[in-house]
């Protein structure tokens, strides 16, 4: 009952989020001069294809720091319910937490020894 | 409960689409998107039963991790599309399957429930009523119950000081390692390809102050020799 008063902020919220995303995404349209001819449509004088693959392969690097943000992002998650509940906790889940900091802690330390997070 | 009954049959409506619109399309990244209205479907269920850090977590990490898929597909897969369309036949009967398996669930949460809108119940009854009664009846007094809002707690901090740190903790430990070992795996995996680029950036190096400190008696001092 307490959370559904703020449903109604979130709402709100939502709507000119969608709002604001709407006229962002058709701006762009709306604002364009469009000149549409067939010779756009043909390929290029040297020979290229004017169309081509959009999914070019691109660096791992990306993906590593993806999948890396992810993990600390499901850390934090597991931090949120931790900061809630403080004032009810015992010693032992309080020490708990702090083992779950450390391991992680650990794998960074690795992460950063490795130089995966170097961007060179 | 009642109007909660007929957002769960519509929630499931859309689930159940949307997992067709996943089998049966052709390019990956539209059976991504329908993965992202799932998911929003699934945080929207968590809300009816009042779980409202579930929900936000399921959104927060299904979000980060099909962008991480958004990648994979970018990068990964080299696929050609016609060669899906013929594989794609095989799925049709697991299709008629999973729809008879969808439809089932939303019967028993019909039948075993056994709620019915309110103003059915009032419908049924209306013979035995004026119209000022039935009036009467629809309209339900809202007021503000204070003692719940002091005794009541949320599903997060329930979660945090009985479940996850309290009785099982040694699963939180569990999830704890398995991040690691995903951190560590991640790096293990793409090692190789970073080091490699790494050595050829090191050889392509430019080192400007001993360029401009060479002299060319020293440099050509060799070539001098063999003459």
């Amino acid at each position: 009952m307490l959370v559904t008063f703020e449903f109604t902020y979130i709402l709100i919220l939502l709507f000119i989020s969608l709002a604001l995303s709407m006229i962002l995404f058709f701006l762009g349209y709306f604002l364009m001069f469009k000149v549409a001819y067939e010779d756009k449509l043909m390929g290029y004088e040297c020979g290229f294809d004017p169309f081509g693959n959009a999914r070019g392969e691109f660096d791992i690097r990306f993906y590593l720091v993806a999948i890396l943000f992810l993990i600390f992002d499901l850390e934090i998650t597991f931090l949120f319910p931790f900061s809630i509940s403080i004032m009810s906790m015992t010693l032992a889940s309080y020490s708990i937490m702090l083992i779950f900091l450390i391991i992680l802690t650990i794998g960074f330390i690795y992460e950063i020894k490795k130089g995966a997070l170097d961007w060179s | 409960m009642d109007s909660t009954l007929g957002l769960l049959v519509i929630l499931l409506g859309i689930i159940m689409i949307c997992t067709l619109v996943i089998l049966r399309s052709v390019n990956p990244i539209y059976s991504i998107l329908n993965l992202i209205v799932i998911y929003g479907c699934y945080a929207a269920i968590l809300l009816t039963v009042e779980m409202e850090f579930l929900a936000c977590i399921y959104i927060l990490v299904n979000v980060g991790a099909i962008a991480v898929l958004f990648l994979f597909i970018v990068m990964m897969i080299n696929i050609n599309i016609v060669e899906i369309q013929e594989t794609m036949r095989k799925y049709n009967i697991y299709m008629i399957v999973g729809i008879i398996g969808v439809i089932g669930i939303i019967g028993i949460l019909i039948t075993n429930y056994n709620i019915r809108l309110k103003e059915e119940v009032i419908a049924d009854f209306s013979m035995f009523l004026t119209t000022s009664e039935s009036n009467q009846l629809t309209v339900v007094p809202t007021y503000l119950d204070y003692y719940t809002l002091f005794t009541e707690t949320t599903d997060i901090r329930t979660m945090g000081s009985n479940v996850i740190y309290g009785s099982q903790s040694i699963w939180f430990i569990m999830a704890c390692i398995i991040l690691l070992i995903g951190m560590v795996g991640v790096i293990y995996i793409t090692e190789d390809l970073i080091i490699e680029k790494r050595h050829l950036n090191e050889r392509r190096r430019q080192d400007i102050n001993s360029q401009v400190l060479r002299e060319y008696k020293t440099t050509i001092r060799n070539y001098r020799e063999i003459q």
